[in-house]
């Protein structure tokens, strides 16, 4: 029997067992003994050929038997013994090439994420030690007289964010309900496959979309309207209807984070045992108090998740947020106002605020707190969901 | 402006500047010209129909900002910056070899949109007025201090919406100066700036937008150079100019405001000193602008030699109405620029014989 496996073949095995079996990586030295070990124990190699196609096609037609039920095959040891000693080094050596592309993939992520904060901090410094901590909750922003504050900024950040999730989560949570309980089967898989494609739109679409469609309506119709009911008792919804202003840009944020909102939901949703919704209905209840007592309260931890993440994805929003916002920097009173984010000042004049230190350094500052609010956020969200999800759904939530 | 001594050093412009100044080596003449994005259409034309008559010599041009364009051609990196604003005393301190070459005219004018408002109706202005509007104080159109300048006209009693340009713009430095200039209030709160802090109102990215705002929003004011006027029928405010005049801007109002500038001899020989409102004369637009190249005089002689010729070519076939009134300008009157010109170029290239062609 000529049992000599391509040295691929054996790596893509050996990296499959470590992962499936060990969960650890192993020191070069011993891995070739591991993987004999394993490999005379693993009873039914069909299952590996699922993982690999490769790996199907080159498998070895004579099933090995477990070392401790049957003695092996006469001739398998003295085979395996052979390729252990020939092998060897050859393993070694491209074992180490690999490791060491790995190492220099893995620093490089380190070195750019390093790089990005260092230069940020460095430059962002003429600000940091001018203005200290005040800078957060000074709202002067004047180039002019050299007083620079976030404080606009930051909440014409939040505002937007805020306005997003309030309309992202209720529509995210009621369809993903609908797909998951309710949607007849053939709207399902399209109805899916649309909503992640929503994902993938490109974030100057919906800023477009906005101007082209949202402007207008609020404008003509939902602002005045507003304003005629509401804003007759609460100045928070009255104002004079521009159409742009942090209600369009939120809404259109709002657009764009409801995929990623509805996704983790559904998924989550479609992972409740069976059982649970089986007893539910045992113990008499209905769909619908199955859906809003059983299934909801089990998702509700997804659902926070999938928030914090969305609140990652709209607080950075540039494009959309830029179109619609009306970029006028003072704080929004009304849900009509007009307002300014971190992200849109800085794609608005960072170009021409580089011809300055201080103002240059201001505004690398504030990328530095949204940077900071937006990695916070992320790991929270990110950390949140892997525990109580059991990292299940770790890599169906992308970063913001 | 508070410009204080840095040229830029971001990733991201470095990027730029490597690529643009990367690409000098592979041709014969190799000329780069960045900076203001309002220059950028003229400039476009330009170095098509010169690429075309002087075969051998290839111009790439970008739209980057006039900042960029300043500092870059300072420091070397790119032939030719165009700026929207003139060297101002911190500038030239910090560039101090920098020459500013005036190559087109262009203004900013107010636009609006008021119902109810004919629009053939002219509108005038004044700065303090015009001022206070776009510092949130007067806030309804049928203000007395706006009814007071148009007597005959009937305003709604609507609230103005001020719409200004959210992105650096040569075209907000025009207007913030012409304010600036006529209002006190104006210069002490926010001054003359590419990008000033707008006190109320909301911002818009680039004069499309603006328009585009300005039209579909009732009640609301803003302001766009010359191209976009005539490029949409918009009709404009008549501006209060020095001597009292209310002028609307159009291609010959604002030649007059750079012929003014150019036959007063106190006007300083390098440009750097704007034409907005301190001209004299009836039909004088009291906010227009002249757009600039800078050239830094420690370019080598070679490459000199051919900005000096393309600059002659700019100033002289470069002005015919094709390439500058279709992009929104107007052009320079040749005359009166050549003695401060002649100066400029033999700053740039001394002892060098000047022929400069007639033209314009």
């Amino acid at each position: 029997m000529n049992l000599k496996p391509h040295g691929a073949v054996r790596f893509v095995r050996t990296a499959l067992f470590l992962e499936r079996v060990m969960g650890v990586a192993m020191e070069p030295e011993t891995r070739a003994q591991q993987e004999m070990g394993q490999i005379l124990v693993e009873s039914d190699p069909s299952s590996l050929s699922t993982a690999s196609p490769r790996i199907l096609s080159t498998a070895p037609e004579k099933k090995f038997r477990s070392s401790e039920g049957e003695s092996l095959h006469p001739d398998s040891k003295s085979v395996l013994k052979n390729l252990r000693e020939t092998s060897h080094a050859r393993i070694h050596r491209s074992e180490r090439l690999f490791q060491g592309t790995l190492w220099v993939g893995g620093f490089f992520v380190l070195a750019l994420f390093a790089t990005v904060l260092g230069v940020s901090i460095v430059e962002a410094w003429p600000s940091i030690t001018k203005f200290g901590w005040s800078f957060l909750w000074t709202s002067t922003w004047n180039p002019h007289r050299q007083i620079f504050g976030a404080w606009t900024y930051i909440v014409g950040t939040f505002w937007v964010t805020g306005i997003a999730l309030l309309f992202a989560i209720p529509v995210a949570i009621l369809s993903s309900l609908f797909l998951s309980d309710y949607s007849p089967k053939w709207l399902v898989g399209g109805v899916s496959t649309l909503m992640e494609m929503l994902a993938g739109i490109p974030s100057i679409v919906f800023g477009a979309f906005g101007i082209i469609f949202m402007v207008p309506l609020l404008r003509d119709h939902v602002e005045p309207f507003l304003a005629n009911t509401l804003g007759k008792h609460w100045d928070f919804f009255g104002g004079d209807s521009m159409g742009y202003g942090i209600l369009a840009a939120g809404l259109v944020v709002g657009i764009m984070v409801i995929p990623l909102v509805a996704t983790v939901t559904r998924d989550s949703l479609v992972m409740v045992p069976r059982e649970t919704v089986e007893a539910s209905y045992a113990l008499g209840s209905t769909k619908a108090e199955m859906v809003f007592f059983v299934k909801l309260p089990a998702v509700v931890p997804g659902i926070i998740g999938s928030v914090i993440l969305g609140f990652g994805r709209a607080i950075g929003e540039t494009m959309a947020v830029l179109l619609l916002i009306g970029n006028q920097a003072s704080i929004p009173t009304s849900i009509q106002d007009v307002g300014y984010t971190i992200s849109s000042l800085l794609a608005n004049t960072f170009t021409y605020a580089v011809i300055d230190p201080l103002y240059s350094a201001a505004e690398i500052e504030l990328g530095l707190i949204l940077l900071v609010i937006s990695l916070v956020v992320n790991t929270l969200g990110r950390e949140l969901l892997m525990k109580l999800m059991g990292g299940r759904l770790a890599g169906s939530v992308g970063g913001g | 402006m508070n410009i204080v001594k840095r040229s830029a050093g971001f990733a991201l412009t470095l990027a730029v500047v490597s690529v643009l100044s990367g690409a000098g080596t592979a041709r014969a003449t190799d000329l780069t010209i960045s900076g203001s994005t309002m220059l950028f259409p003229l400039e476009q034309v330009w170095a098509n129909a010169y690429m075309k008559s002087h075969p051998g010599v290839h111009i790439s041009v970008a739209s980057t900002g006039s900042g960029f364009g300043i500092s870059n051609a300072a420091n070397g990196n790119i032939t030719i910056g165009a700026s929207d604003a003139y060297l101002t005393k911190d500038l030239r301190k910090r560039y101090g070899s920098l020459a500013a070459i005036p190559v087109a005219f262009d203004d900013t004018q107010v636009i609006y949109n008021v119902p109810g408002v004919k629009k053939s109706q002219l509108l005038r202005m004044d700065g303090p007025t015009l001022a206070r509007i776009f510092m949130g104080k007067i806030k309804f159109w049928d203000d007395k201090a706006i009814r007071a300048i148009n007597p005959d006209v009937h305003f709604p009693h609507r609230r103005i919406k001020v719409i200004h340009r959210a992105d650096a713009s040569g075209t907000t430095f025009v207007f913030t100066d012409y304010l600036s200039q006529t209002s006190k209030e104006w210069y002490d709160d926010i001054g003359r700036d590419l990008s000033p802090s707008w006190p109320v109102g909301s911002g818009y990215n680039g004069s499309d937008a603006v328009v585009a705002a300005v039209m579909a929003t009732p009640g609301a004011i803003g302001y766009v150079g010359l191209g976009w006027i005539n490029e949409y029928h918009l009709s404009s405010m008549a501006l209060k100019n020095l001597d009292g005049y209310y002028v609307v801007g159009s291609v010959k109002t604002i030649r007059n405001a750079g012929k003014a500038a150019l036959h007063d001899p106190s006007f300083p020989d390098d440009f750097n000193r704007s034409i907005v409102w301190n001209l004299h004369g009836k039909n004088v637009y009291p906010d227009a602008n002249f757009e600039f190249w800078m050239v830094s005089t420690a370019l080598p002689k070679r490459t000199m030699l051919e900005v000096k010729k393309m600059v002659i070519w700019a100033l002289t076939k470069g002005q015919q109405e094709k390439y500058t009134v279709k992009t929104g300008f107007a052009p320079l009157p040749f005359a009166p620029l050549k003695p401060r010109l002649n100066k400029i170029l033999n700053r740039l290239l001394p002892g060098n014989s000047l022929k400069i062609e007639s033209g314009g």
